[in-house]
């Protein structure tokens, strides 16, 4: 019985232990973004996008920017102009300035992981422009963060951009034999934005953007589609829009000679559109001839392009290193550049006309 | 052999003792008659109030003046009512004259006396079972007294296995108690355990059947009800059949069951009269709406106090807007409601119907949407409250639902307390009270723990009739299988 008073007694004192945050006496971050200081005071300028929910339901951006030398000490010196508590437990994006990215993301991507009250299922994203500007616009209704974050979502599910988050960014940022990669967006005007390709990392820094028309042949690479579209502009001068395509890609070594490695991809797909007048099955096995070589030599010329680099975002390496018994990534890591890697690809034109 | 005149003396204190005592009543008769054959006097004592005054007048009475009648025993051959004593205690005259019994008494035989069944039986006709009310199936419910529960019992289960045994409880009122179990099949530790429990009873008046649930009751300081209790009589021979024991106790409409389980406060009857398919979803809807309904107002506090990052971004906006002019904190608004709808509840259940209803409309109307536009509780906490409330109604078992509905204020100040974590602790103490918890000695929990598959057949989900072949394992019947599960499984068509 004594046990019994001495634990809920416990409940009742300790309870003063625990830290109340009350939900409308918050002011919850949906977005930071990241920016070197112009004033080179210090060295960065974060800026917080928070929702200002109205009576409506409509959503008001703002956002308060502050600079610091320490991630935690601009979130202290914004919390001044706030009026309520800033936290980061709902924040869906994190912006990064190119010259951000390009110092390398380490510091940021501890002080995610550290953070148990931010979902690890967030965006990070890089930008040419100042983040502060885009994260200043005004998108939609439904308010900056949810905007950015349903943008590359949606473009995740159905468009070229292959699976990333913060779980995923991680995995790849720590594990051996695989590079790291994040969307990089563009402000177009003070209301549009776009995505505009991929930016790739080397050792943890960004080095380089691959524009995104080579994203769907990236994608075919790194991911796989469930859902998806593209347009192809055939030899003889038509033009043809592909829907609901559906790729795997599979990895072969040879296992006598390591270095060969076929990446074998597979892409099923309906013709949905086509400017030519009749499409009959000769017709279709030129397409399909046609596109199985597009793919071919642009995943190849990725492949080269990487390989001149010395950066892997593929993850050659983790397929390596889960086939080969006693791999050593910083030998392997040598020989990359000089690695046969060959694409294999299949095309099957499933249908015409139709779209499921 | 006792001397004569000892005897007579004993007696004749005994005599005036009762006498005194029972004239003191108003509705106590004591009338003496002259027989026209042999001008015998006998005297006829009854509580008024206790006999059927017709069977005196129209059997009793007439027998006795007119035909011969020299000696008690003449009763038998006389009098045209089977039951009939002719007893020497002077010890019985109490019992048997408070149990409806006419007291016969004859000048020339004073050492004996006879005893005429006469009981008046007030009982009200069978009505429509109003807590476990079924769209489907039998619509007879128990009444008060224990002879028609019996015979609604015995109609259902025409077996002589079935075997009744009564007894008498309380000091004052003397409540007859009759254990119902079906010989052969009930465990006999189960039935033996009953009747000690029974017979061990101190106590003076039982007023219904749900104090002798709190004086069975393995932990009477439970939450949770240890035995189940039901107004159906189909109910009670089905569950007979399985290999459990009811107690029907005089003077209430409620039948027990023992030993019960959790999962079997959330079964209604109507399952078994449904579709397997159609019973087993419905059954999940409930086992969803108790869960939903201790939880949804605590997960509501512990979200909107400590955890925010729990809350999906798409809702974060209506809640944040709907609470942003309430001044209170998260706990006292869901307080404030769920005492609301408490009162309510109260008030209605108080109240005589007609009047409940004005209390429902002002409860749902005046209250709820009044209290919202003050903007002292938001509103998208009124929709989780009163869908909590109405998760709590959707218990088949009165008073498990009432356990259901208090079982949320822990849970509630755990959560502001201690957030998400609260919770869990909380029902971290309530899953350990579970288990700990006995009915008749048998696990409450079961068949989940301790885990018996074959009896998950009739748990969460209803199997189809024929699949139910066998009686709970839990229960250790002396006949685990109910019938031939292959014949049930195969009907034989008559071309086949």
């Amino acid at each position: 019985m004594r046990k019994w008073i001495c634990i809920i007694c416990c409940l009742f004192i300790l309870s003063g232990c625990v830290e109340k945050r009350i939900i409308d006496e918050l002011n919850i971050a949906v977005a930071t973004g990241f920016d070197p200081d112009t004033s080179d005071e210090h060295l960065l300028k974060t800026t917080f996008l928070m929702q200002i929910f109205n009576k409506e339901m409509s959503v008001e951006n703002k956002t308060v920017t502050t600079s610091g030398d320490l991630r935690r000490e601009t979130l202290y010196k914004a919390n001044r102009q706030s009026p309520s508590p800033i936290v980061v437990g709902g924040l869906r994006l994190t912006l990064y300035n190119i010259a951000i990215a390009e110092r390398g993301l380490t510091p940021y991507v501890d002080a995610y992981q550290r953070d148990a009250s931010i979902g690890k299922r967030i965006y990070f994203a890089t930008t040419d422009s100042s983040t502060e500007e885009i994260l200043k616009g005004e998108y939609g209704p439904q308010g900056n963060g949810t905007f950015i974050s349903d943008l590359i979502d949606h473009n995740i599910e159905y468009g070229d951009l292959p699976k990333t988050n913060l779980t995923l960014f991680m995995r790849d940022f720590y594990q051996e034999g695989k590079d790291v990669f994040l969307p990089h967006i563009k402000k177009i005007n003070e209301q549009e934005i776009e995505l505009d390709g991929i930016s790739l990392f080397k050792d943890h820094a960004s080095y380089k953007i691959l524009p995104s028309d080579k994203l769907f042949y990236f994608k075919l690479l790194v991911d796989r589609y469930s859902k998806g579209d593209f347009a192809i502009d055939l030899p003889d001068g038509e033009k043809l829009a592909i829907k609901s395509i559906h790729s795997s890609h599979k990895y072969k070594l040879d296992t006598n000679n390591p270095t060969n490695i076929t990446i074998k991809i597979k892409v099923q797909g309906n013709i949905k559109e086509y400017s030519g007048n009749n499409l009959n099955d000769d017709k279709i096995k030129e397409i399909t001839k046609f596109i199985d070589k597009k793919i071919k030599n642009e995943c190849t010329a990725l492949i080269q392009s990487f390989q001149e680099d010395n950066v892997d975002p593929i993850g050659i390496g983790k397929e390596y290193s889960t086939k080969i018994r006693n791999f050593d990534y910083e030998e392997w890591k040598k020989g990359y550049p000089d690695l046969n890697i060959k694409v294999d690809t299949k095309v099957v034109i499933l249908d015409i006309g139709t779209s499921i | 052999m006792i001397p004569l005149s000892i005897w007579d003396k004993f007696k004749k204190i005994k005599d005036d003792g009762w006498k005194s005592l029972l004239k003191q009543s108003t509705d106590f008769q004591s009338t003496y008659y002259f027989n026209e054959k042999t001008n015998e006097r006998f005297g006829f004592h009854f509580y008024a109030t206790l006999v059927d005054e017709q069977i005196i007048q129209e059997s009793a009475l007439p027998a006795l003046l007119t035909k011969k009648f020299e000696s008690l025993d003449d009763l038998h051959k006389i009098v045209p009512i089977a039951d009939i004593h002719i007893l020497k205690n002077p010890k019985d005259i109490e019992q048997k004259l408070l149990n409806g019994y006419v007291l016969v008494t004859l000048d020339s035989d004073k050492n004996r006396f006879g005893f005429i069944a006469a009981q008046k039986e007030i009982v009200r006709s069978l009505s429509q079972p109003e807590i476990e009310f079924s769209v489907i199936g039998p619509k007879e419910a128990f009444v008060e007294a224990i002879g028609q529960n019996l015979n609604l019992i015995r109609k259902r289960l025409p077996i002589k296995e079935l075997i009744s045994q009564e007894y008498t409880v309380g000091k004052l009122s003397k409540t007859k108690v009759a254990v119902l179990h079906i010989e052969g099949i009930t465990n006999k530790d189960n039935v033996d355990t009953v009747k000690q429990r029974i017979r061990n009873i101190e106590i003076d008046t039982i007023s219904d059947s749900s104090n002798i649930v709190e004086l069975l009751s393995d932990n009477s300081n439970s939450l949770f009800p240890q035995l189940l209790d039901t107004e159906r009589p189909d109910r009670v021979a089905a569950i007979l059949a399985e290999g459990k024991i009811a107690i029907i106790v005089d003077g209430s409409p409620h039948v027990l069951i023992a030993p019960t389980t959790l999962i079997e406060f959330f079964s209604a009857f109507e399952d078994y009269f449904l579709n397997w398919i159609v019973a087993t979803f419905f059954r999940l809807v409930r086992f969803f709406a108790v869960v939903f309904s201790v939880l949804v107002t605590p997960v509501y506090v512990a979200a909107m106090t400590y955890q925010y990052e729990l809350i999906p971004p798409d809702l974060l906006g209506i809640l944040v807007t709907s609470r942003r002019t309430i001044p209170l904190p998260p706990i006292l608004e869901a307080l404030f409601l769920e005492l609301t709808i408490e009162l309510l509840r109260e008030a209605g259940a108080r109240l005589p119907t007609k009047v409940g209803q004005t209390i429902g409309i002002v409860g749902g109307i005046v209250i709820g949407t009044a209290s919202v536009e003050a903007g002292l509780t938001s509103n998208v906490l009124l929709i989780f409250v009163a869908l909590g409330a109405l998760g709590s109604f959707t218990t088949p078992v009165y008073k498990m639902g009432n356990t259901i509905r208090v079982l949320r204020f822990p849970f509630l100040l755990f959560a502001q307390f201690w957030g998400v974590l609260g919770i869990v602790f909380c029902f971290c103490i309530l899953i350990a009270h579970l288990l700990r918890l006995t009915s008749l000695g048998r696990p409450f929990l079961a068949p989940i723990y301790p885990l018996r598959l074959a009896d998950m057949k009739d748990t969460l989900i209803r199997t189809p009739l024929q699949k139910m072949s066998k009686r709970p394992q839990v229960l250790r019947t002396q006949k685990p299988k109910r019938f031939n599960k292959k014949k049930a499984e195969t009907p034989k068509d008559i071309d086949e």
